[in-house]
């Protein structure tokens, strides 16, 4: 506003000077007053603005310049438009500031200095002076904050009004002040026909109590959270909901009303009904079953376990719910079955595993635990079901049958290593190394009893971890109670600490081991027994440790020792079998060259005279000469033929195939008789032949008897050193006694026994003529006689065979029985 | 002056025949029933034998013992032998004994006569 000062009133005359005065002090005070108003336009809370036709403003107040936040400078002079955002605001603007027209309530996009856009309402009117427009005034309100909580409260309403849950809002006494269209859906109500009803209409009439409960909780101020219930739709159909109410409060704090959110539960709970139901299914099944069973949430809180789970437990549900059932596990096993078990969790895949679990005893047993997720009908995990399977005894099969197997397998190799040893003494080494090396043994022996070809017995034995000097003084280990139940075969014998046994230090000379004995405390015998139950022999093992000898060392020995027993047999018949083809190797070389010597005779008898012949010189061919050369060549067909005979006879005895013919014979003549035949014989060994004695008539086969006496004979002229021989003849009882004495070289006592044996000759007669058949069919065929031959003799003093023959031999009668019965011990 | 031989066999048989086969065609033989009648008689004889029948298998002391004890005599160890045996392993037998011939039992008498010349000269 133009503001010119007044001149000063001492330039104006005097006269005039106290109007002057008066004027100017008016004037001040109208400048004070104007000061004042300008002021108080400038100072508005309302923003005010002066434009010119064509939208420059011209001048704006304080308020104004605040809202676009410009200084004056930058504000006026400048076109109005440039301040608003939106194109058709300013068109209006313009339009109506050039028409001179008045702006009422416009509502217009401001934007400020920094850009930022503020909501306005623009008012104008004009200044005109006689009808002539000198400018406009507009009058601008921020409407920006209530513009924000028009528009909060728009998209709150469009919130509710999309929103799929009912939100239903009532007054303290329960009558509907809003209805969203969710309600309308849940309930099929529109908004109009329950706006300013009573909420009841919704409510079952069984459940009105409700209502008035919900209201006495509302007006305590307190919230209701996801209430399940029931209210009853526009058609008349039941709908199962989850209601939450709040109190409304308004800006006095006062509570004015509730809100109710309800929710559409009939497919969730219809999907509750259906888990339930499998879980009442479970429970029944779970309570029917031996398993322990239980079911968790899908978090894994398990709420629920079966009679089994707290039976075999001991526990009570206090102790079990949530993760409770850790107590009973083993707690080095824990972490890893937490592991397991938080993965299935979260990958939803079934779960499997075999853990232990504690019993109420303390004992733990193993348990086979399955795990699988149940889903709802949306394929969501809701529940897990679980059971654990008493696996403890299927455990205990599987570990005992792997160590079974593995023993097996140890034997196995074993016995593989073994069975193709047919060198007995490699083989009783081996058993015994290997043997000691599985028992865990210190110390080893095998015992074992070797048959020689004579048939005497005598035990030998093999170690390991200890020299034989270890033992070499000390004499075999005898039949006490600790070594009997070995030798006799009866059974194992294990003790953890032999020195503390009952049966151990019960035989003097030592009373236990003897001074200088290896230590022994763990102690393991075990009899080694044949296929045929015969002992063979025994393995010993021996710890100075106490307690060494586990069960699987015992069960391992049997094994091998049950090998053992075969290996030897075998090792044994091999044996026996190379000495059987020996001997008869040796009976073929012998008997060739035996029957060699009376060809040789032959031959050379024949061809000599061949030869003779030949030179013409027949002489030797008279009649009275031809009797001598056959006698030659019948001496020496005899010696051929009886040669044969012994090797036949020897043949049908050990096929069982000899047999008698019993007569009356009188043994005395067959013995005179015998020495007439023999009797050039007798002359050659040039020892006098003496019979003596009488007749004894008994019932023999008479060609068999002329054996016996013969071979007797034929024996005692060979060994009788050219010295008297006598054989004599008497009864004795019930039978005939025959003797052959002669004083010849004598047989050794350990060699009395031999002799009767196939093919035995008396040692240092290698070169003496026979077969060694002799005495041995002479046994035989005083057997089948059922009588007994036996020797009497000293070295240098020569031998007396003696032959007892019943008179009537009764088992004879039974011939071949008796053949059979006998060469089945052979 | 005849060739004298000396037949060692333990079989009277044998040595019999033998003997009547050489003494026919003009030797002169001495018979012993084994190899220490054999020592015995070679160690007391003046007449050295031109050669020797020996058999192996003989009691008392036997073909090898015979001849051991034969060749460690200087006065004997060149005396030739001719094997008689009824052994199968005959020809392995000849060279451990040192024999310079073997006739197999049953022997043939052309054989022993052919030998007997040959050697017993």
């Amino acid at each position: 506003m133009p503001n010119e000062p007044i001149g000063d009133v001492r330039e104006v005359p005097g006269p005039m000077q106290q109007d002057y005065a008066a004027l100017i002090a008016e004037h001040r005070l109208l400048t004070q007053d104007l000061a004042l108003f300008r002021q108080f336009i400038d100072t508005a809370s309302i923003g005010i603005q002066w434009l010119s036709a064509n939208g420059t403003i011209l001048w704006a107040n304080q308020w104004q310049l605040n809202l676009v936040g410009f200084s004056a400078a930058d504000y006026v002079n400048h076109n109005i438009t440039e301040f608003y955002a939106d194109d058709f605001a300013r068109k209006q603007l313009l339009s109506a500031l050039s028409k001179g027209e008045s702006i009422r309530q416009c509502e217009l996009r401001m934007r400020r200095y920094d850009g930022t856009i503020r909501h306005v309402r623009m008012d104008t009117n004009v200044l005109s002076d006689k009808g002539m427009y000198i400018h406009s005034r507009a009058f601008t309100v921020d409407l920006t904050e209530a513009k924000e909580a028009e528009e909060r409260n728009a998209y709150l309403a469009a919130i509710v009004s999309s929103s799929d849950d009912a939100i239903v809002s009532k007054t303290l006494d329960g009558m509907v002040t809003s209805w969203n269209r969710g309600a309308e859906r849940l309930f099929g109500y529109t908004g109009e026909e329950m706006i300013g009803q009573p909420i009841l209409r919704l409510i079952p009439p069984e459940r009105h109590q409700e209502e008035q409960r919900i209201l006495a909780s509302i007006r305590r101020g307190e919230r209701i959270d996801h209430f399940e219930t029931l209210r009853r739709r526009k058609d008349g159909t039941l709908v199962e909901i989850s209601l939450t109410v709040s109190p409304i409060i308004d800006a006095a704090g006062t509570i004015i009303g509730a809100s109710k959110v309800a929710r559409d539960i009939t497919k969730q709970k219809q999907i509750e009904r259906e888990v339930q139901e499998r879980e009442e299914q479970f429970r029944t099944l779970a309570n029917a079953i031996p398993q322990l069973a239980w079911m968790a949430d899908e978090t894994g809180y398990i709420f629920w376990y079966n009679r089994g789970w707290y039976s075999y437990s001991g526990t009570t549900p206090e102790q079990m719910e949530g993760w409770g059932w850790q107590t009973i596990h083993d707690p080095h096993v824990l972490p890893r079955v937490l592991e397991r078990w938080k993965a299935s969790l979260a990958s939803g895949e079934a779960f499997e595993m075999e853990f232990p679990l504690r019993a109420a005893s303390g004992d733990f047993r193993m348990f086979l635990t399955r795990v699988n997720p149940i889903r709802n009908s949306a394929g969501h995990i809701v529940r897990w079901f679980g059971t654990n399977t008493d696996i403890e005894d299927l455990k205990r099969t599987r570990e005992a049958l792997s160590e079974s197997v593995s023993t097996l397998a140890t034997l196995n190799k074993l016995g593989q290593a073994i069975s193709g040893e047919l060198n007995l003494d490699t083989l009783v080494q081996t058993i015994t190394d290997t043997a000691t090396r599985l028992a865990g043994a210190e110390f080893g022996a095998l015992f074992y009893n070797v048959t020689n070809d004579q048939g005497q017995s005598y035990t030998l034995y093999s170690l390991s971890g200890a020299p034989r000097a270890a033992f070499a003084q000390f004499p075999m280990p005898r039949r006490t109670q600790i070594f009997a139940p070995t030798f006799d075969g009866t059974g194992v014998v294990r003790s953890d600490d032999i020195t503390k046994d009952p049966r151990y230090g019960k035989n003097s000379p030592h009373s236990g081991m003897p001074p200088g004995h290896l230590p022994v405390r763990s102690y393991l015998a075990v009899p080694v027994v044949s296929r045929s139950q015969e002992v063979l022999g025994g393995l010993f093992f021996g710890h100075p440790k106490a307690g060494v000898f586990s069960d699987k060392a015992e069960d391992l020995v049997r094994g091998l020792a049950a090998q053992a027993a075969i290996a030897i047999d075998n090792a044994q018949l091999y044996q026996r079998s190379l000495d059987a083809i020996r001997i008869r190797e040796q009976f073929l070389s012998i008997a060739s060259h035996e029957l060699k010597t009376p060809l040789t005779s032959l031959k050379l008898q024949v061809q000599i005279r061949q030869r003779t012949l030949g030179k013409g010189e027949v002489e030797r061919f008279a009649p009275d000469k031809l009797p001598q050369l056959f006698a030659e060549d019948e001496k020496q067909f005899n010696r051929i033929l009886r040669l044969v005979e012994d090797m036949l006879d020897t043949s049908r005895i050990q096929a069982g195939k000899l047999s008698l013919s019993l007569e009356p014979v009188d043994l005395h003549a067959i013995v005179r008789e015998s020495v007439d035949r023999f009797s050039d014989v007798i002359e050659g060994s040039r020892c006098a032949v003496t019979v003596a004695g009488s007749s004894v008539i008994g019932e023999w086969d008479r060609y068999r008897m002329e054996q016996v006496v013969i071979n007797l004979l034929t024996n005692a002229i060979k060994y009788g050193a050219g010295r008297p021989v006598v054989i004599e003849v008497r009864p004795s009882g019930n039978a005939a006694l025959l003797t052959i004495r002669d004083h010849g070289m004598g047989i050794a006592p350990q060699d009395q026994e031999r002799i009767f044996a196939q093919f035995e000759r008396a040692p240092g007669s290698r070169g003496v003529a026979g077969l060694g058949l002799g005495l041995y069919i002479v046994k035989h065929l005083v057997d089948l006689h059922g009588g007994r031959v036996w020797v009497e003799s000293e070295v240098g003093k020569g031998a007396a065979f003696s032959v007892e023959l019943p008179l009537k031999p009764a088992m004879a009668s039974e011939g071949n029985e008796y053949n059979e019965r006998q060469h089945t011990d052979r | 002056m005849s060739a004298s031989i000396l037949i060692v066999e333990d079989d009277d048989d044998i040595s019999r025949n033998l003997r009547d086969l050489l003494e026919g065609e003009g030797y002169v033989v001495e018979c012993a029933s084994n190899g220490r009648v054999a020592l015995d008689y070679l160690r007391y004889t003046s007449d050295l034998p031109s050669c020797i029948l020996l058999d192996l298998m003989m009691p008392v002391m036997d073909g090898y013992g015979f001849r051991t004890e034969q060749e460690r005599d200087p006065r004997t160890a060149w005396i030739p032998v001719i094997l008689m045996t009824a052994d199968a392993y005959i020809e392995a037998k000849r060279f451990q004994v040192g024999a310079k011939l073997h006739i197999s039992k049953p022997v043939d008498i052309e054989a022993v006569l052919h030998a007997v010349q040959r050697f017993c000269a």
